[in-house]
């Protein structure tokens, strides 16, 4: 199994915030992980990834075969642990390819800038963003589609085993998360296990979700239903109040 | 010491220099008029004739040599500095100096007048840019102790570029500048060593000056206090300042006057610090405005290192040590962008980070 997460159990800012959660990802595989405000989403992510703030009190991450909870964000990256964020922040001064070919040679040990080039023009166009943002700093003055795009692009570039995409579709238009979804299926198709932070139903119809235990609701800290894509649809139809 | 008996060391050092009554003069001055069209290298040859104590290039091999201490270049046979353009006579001379004066005039329109000049000592640099003309100078300090004094004059419609790359040990450095009407004055420092600085441009009709600061300081006091004053309509001002310490001691004071009369002005300043630990740094613009028809903004921020950019940067995999490099690089690479030579200065910077970062 690629990852696998053991009874989790996280404090933020010493409030238990997860409760106990068993989850389990493997290559290829696409995951969606829904849950109401506050239920404790967008901390797994930060605990899968290593990010501060978020302390692992009881049980483990394991990526592929390996315990990961007393790793830097870095070394998980290198293992190929990629976080499409939220709100990605805005740098100055750095290019956006000047940092994909740092995060690249990073990853790689070298980065060949002729073929990152060809690359990033593709991902680009599939995107359907303008070439502007190569030469543009990361993320200063990009929209709120835009960011989440270059999001898109930079797992699309790193490859990673595993992404895990927070929120991808908050703040896209129609047209831009068919387009995001697409990227996100391409991505687990070409074997990279995917897990998907959504409070909504509306990427789910651009994902291609398959099999019976790869929906999952969080709900104040605990996974608390695990279905197909149907209980994503009975969620979208009754709310989460199903869930009291 | 204090601040006032350095600067009376300094300008007494300046004063002990050999004066234009003084036959030693000439030894100690690059006068390079770049007036009329005579092709570069043969005017090149009849200053250095005139001033006796130089080295003279061409085609990169040396055709006088004796006791020469100053280089001068013919601009087509140095690739690293080919700028060709369809309408200008291009000069470019490298000099290396210790302690002395240097006059440089352009006098021609469509003129346009380059030059590198290594300094050690105390020096004095006139720059005088006759109407239209064009002077572009880089200026690399280094050596234990350096201290320069440029009096800079852009006449109507002239450019001037100076580049400060100071790696001495200790500086004091006064430029003082007046841009003429529609001319422009534009000065890049950056610092690395115990620091002293003072710029003042005044600026007239439809003139603009800018001032762009970098500061990269582990365990040194960096002073710096700008003035540019918008003396009449039109007139604009930039002045921005990067600071980078550690255990270090920095004051940026950046200050625009606007005054009466100078309607349609603009002045902006912008100084930021990155505080690497153990540093004090103090960034503070200053505006005043005698005119209400004008557009003048300011800002300024002193923190450390943002934890969550760091992060963002380790989860796409590259290491603590670079993440927080890309971020300081990037904090001063829009200042760093105005160099001419950026890529060297890019360099020296990356150096000088490494050290901040216990490479």
């Amino acid at each position: 199994m690629l990852l696998e997460i053991k009874n989790l159990h996280v404090e933020v800012g010493g409030k238990e915030v997860l409760k106990g959660i068993d989850l389990k990802v493997g290559s290829g595989e696409l995951h969606v992980i829904m849950g109401p405000n506050g239920s404790g989403k967008t901390t797994l992510a930060k605990a899968i990834v290593g990010l501060s703030g978020v302390k692992v009190k009881e049980g483990d991450i394991l990526f592929d075969g390996k315990s990961i909870i007393n790793m830097s964000i870095d070394e998980r990256a290198r293992m190929g642990i990629f976080m499409q964020y939220q709100n990605p922040v805005e740098i100055e001064g750095v290019s956006f390819l000047s940092f994909l070919s740092t995060a690249k040679s990073s990853m790689e040990g070298s980065a060949d800038m002729k073929k990152l080039m060809e690359e990033v023009k593709k991902g680009i166009k599939e995107l359907g963003m303008s070439e502007e943002v190569i030469k543009r700093p990361v993320n200063l003055g990009f929209s709120g589609g835009e960011k989440k795009k270059s999001e898109i692009l930079q797992m699309n570039i790193l490859k990673p085993k595993i992404a895990i995409l927070d929120e991808p579709d908050s703040g896209l238009d129609v047209d831009a998360v068919k387009i995001v979804g697409r990227e996100i299926s391409k991505a687990a198709a070409s074997g990279t296990g995917c897990i998907v932070i959504t409070h909504y139903t509306r990427i789910l119809s651009a994902l291609e979700l398959k099999g019976n235990n790869v929906v999952h609701v969080l709900y104040d800290g605990k996974i608390v239903e695990n279905g197909g894509k149907e209980l994503a649809e009975k969620i979208e139809k009754e709310g989460y109040s199903i869930l009291h | 010491m204090k601040y006032i008996e350095i600067i009376k060391e300094l300008e007494k050092k300046i004063d002990s220099l050999p004066q234009e009554s003084d036959p030693l003069y000439s030894k100690n001055i690059i006068r390079l008029d770049v007036s009329g069209s005579a092709d570069s290298l043969k005017e090149l040859s009849k200053i250095a004739e005139k001033i006796g104590n130089f080295d003279l290039i061409s085609n990169g091999k040396e055709v006088e040599n004796n006791n020469k201490r100053i280089k001068v270049y013919n601009l087509e046979d140095n690739i690293d500095y080919k700028f060709l353009t369809e309408d200008r006579n291009v000069y470019i001379a490298k000099a290396k100096l210790n302690t002395g004066k240097i006059m440089l005039i352009s006098s021609g329109k469509k003129e346009e007048l380059r030059l590198r000049l290594m300094l050690n000592g105390y020096n004095q640099i006139i720059i005088l840019a006759e109407e239209g003309s064009k002077i572009a100078i880089e200026e690399f300090f280094e050596g234990e102790e350096a201290g320069i004094i440029n009096e800079i004059n852009a006449k109507e419609g002239s450019d001037i570029k100076i580049d400060i790359i100071n790696e001495a040990n200790k500086s004091l450095s006064f430029y003082t500048g007046a841009a003429g009407n529609n001319s422009r004055i534009e000065i890049n420092s950056f610092f690395v060593g115990e620091a002293k600085s003072n710029n003042k441009i005044i600026c007239s009709q439809n003139s603009s000056a800018h001032i762009n600061n970098i500061i990269v300081a582990q365990s040194k006091n960096v002073d710096i206090t700008d003035y540019i004053i918008n003396a009449s309509q039109n007139a604009k001002a930039f002045i921005s300042a990067r600071a980078i310490g550690k255990n270090a001691t920095i004051f940026i004071k950046e200050n625009s006057i606007i005054e009466k009369g100078a309607n349609g002005s603009e002045a902006n300043i912008i100084a930021k610090g990155i505080n690497m630990g153990g540093s004090k740094i103090e960034a503070i613009p200053a505006m005043t405005t005698n005119e209400n028809d004008v557009k003048a903004a300011h800002s300024a921020d002193v923190a450390p290192l943002s934890n969550t950019f760091i992060e963002y940067l380790m989860s796409r995999g590259i290491s603590p040590k670079d993440s927080r490099k890309l971020l300081l690089k990037g904090f001063v690479y829009e200042n760093m962008n105005a160099f001419q030579s950026k890529d060297l200065l890019e360099s020296i910077i990356d150096n000088h980070l490494g050290k901040i970062l216990g490479d």
